[in-house]
């Protein structure tokens, strides 16, 4: 392959992980020059505009047939150079599985980790297996995937911003009309909205009840925008530059949530949901993380003294620059192959990022 | 006329029963629970210095101590009831799964 001319990134999940991982992917590439499409939910279209990345996005809920032949068309008309394509999201495999036949060069799979039963599938482990030209993991996958027939590397964390991108505690709070005393907690909704509704009342009533007085702002695209005082309901993007405002942050356990607080270095309360095919208990292990309503308000309490929930200090989240580098590499290589730094041809992967 | 004490180690949190009398110190609304020897409310008797002489019991549980909402924290207040079902509800480990694999859209897997 002479060059990298143009990329284009499959993200068409519900989660916003998938459009998250594309665009921090994407604005890497486009500044190398390359030209960058993102395929992605209607929805998130904001998204890209705020970015300046051109995006596609399939009619709203479309069949699964309309939606092999918007993928088929797009892609046919489009003639990326290189698809990436995100996670494998659950029902996808029939509008990709015919686009990735006819595809020029075989794609690579971004993959955060993964419940095994997902790749293990057997149908899903053809295509991955004689797809796929590799995957790269922005996190560590579980064992019984490293013997995926398939070149495999690792990235650190992807997030749309690399930490020094993100705004100052003072920036951040004028951003968001805050003062600058008094503690701030952000809350990462996600989720059904009738979740995001309970978890919202709840911590109105945490608020209201623990003595320590501090701003609720409560960032969800889904929840209706609204401002009084000690209460933020606003749709933010991209909350990670904005996150040091908080002093403290509460999220579920998705990839984004996780990542981009833990590369920012905010102490954070996390309430892990559970998905299908993504392992949130797994990924917050390590972390502070509560199961019911008055651990919740016993922990915010705790930490906005400072005597309990410790930031687990900022760690680089590179995966973005590090995949676009590699990219670029493997398109000025002669030949097809894995042989790009990084990536090894047997399947053994390098040490874990963390 | 509503008890008008606050009370909780952790939660000040106001009390919802009706008042039965008023405290003789300061006049305020109490109900039963929150009277004190003396006829005095519970944020009175602690300035007076009352809770510092007041001890555990000992030997076999004192169930009205353990029931006092002065002194505790939530975890024994068996009467506490700030949060309900939906509050509960946020951390139900039920799958969040918004809709069938037809639905794209609505597949929330998470990031």
């Amino acid at each position: 392959m002479a060059g990298l001319k143009n990329v284009a990134y499959y993200a068409l999940g519900g989660g916003h992980g998938h459009t998250l991982r594309g665009l921090a992917i994407l604005r890497r590439l486009q500044t190398r020059r390359i030209g960058v499409l993102l395929l992605a939910p209607r929805r998130l279209q904001a998204w890209a505009k705020i970015e300046g990345i051109r995006i596609t996005s399939p009619p709203d809920r479309p069949s699964p047939e309309t939606l092999m032949r918007w993928v088929s068309d797009t892609l046919s008309r489009e003639a990326p150079d290189r698809l990436l394509v995100d996670v494998f999201p659950r029902g996808i495999l029939a509008d990709l599985h015919h686009s990735l036949a006819l595809a020029a060069t075989p794609p690579w799979l971004i993959a955060r980790r993964v419940k095994p039963a997902f790749y293990l599938e057997p149908a899903i482990r053809e295509v991955v297996e004689h797809r796929y030209e590799r995957i790269v993991w922005c996190e560590e996958p579980p064992d019984s995937l490293r013997d995926l027939r398939v070149p495999q590397g690792i990235c650190a964390p992807i997030c749309v911003r690399n930490s020094e991108e993100c705004n100052s505690r003072t920036v951040a709070r004028q951003a968001l009309g805050l003062p600058d005393a008094g503690s701030v907690v952000i809350v990462l909704g996600t989720g059904a909205v009738e979740r995001q509704r309970d978890l919202l009342r709840l911590l109105l009533k945490v608020q209201a009840g623990i003595r320590t007085r501090f701003s609720l702002v409560f960032v969800s695209d889904t929840l209706l925008p609204h401002r009084e005082n000690g209460l933020s309901v606003l749709s933010l993007y991209p909350a990670m530059a904005s996150l040091r405002a908080a002093d403290l942050v509460v999220a579920a356990g998705g990839y984004a949530a996780f990542h981009e607080t833990r590369a920012v270095g905010i102490p954070t309360i996390y309430l892990p949901q559970r998905r299908p095919y993504d392992d949130q208990r797994w990924r917050v292990r390590q972390c502070s993380t509560v199961s019911n309503p008055r651990d919740l308000a016993i922990a915010i309490a705790a930490a906005l003294r400072r005597d309990r929930v410790s930031s687990a200090g900022a760690y680089p989240a590179s995966g973005a620059d590090e995949l676009a580098d590699q990219l670029v590499a493997h398109s000025t290589t002669t030949g097809a192959g894995p042989s790009t730094p990084g990536f090894s041809s047997d399947g053994v992967l390098p040490s874990s990022f963390r | 006329m509503r008890c008008r004490e606050r009370s909780g180690f952790l939660f000040a949190h106001a009390c919802d029963r009706g008042a039965t009398q008023k405290c003789t110190q300061c006049q305020k609304d109490i109900c039963k629970e929150h009277v004190r020897p003396g006829t005095i409310c519970v944020s009175c008797e602690k300035r007076s210095g009352g809770i510092a002489g007041a001890k555990r019991p000992r030997g076999g549980r004192d169930e009205s101590y353990y029931h006092d909402p002065y002194w505790y924290a939530y975890g024994y207040y068996d009467d506490y009831h700030y949060y309900d079902d939906a509050d509960h509800r946020v951390f139900d480990p039920q799958e969040d799964v918004a809709a069938s694999a037809d639905d794209f859209e609505g597949d929330f897997e998470g990031s």
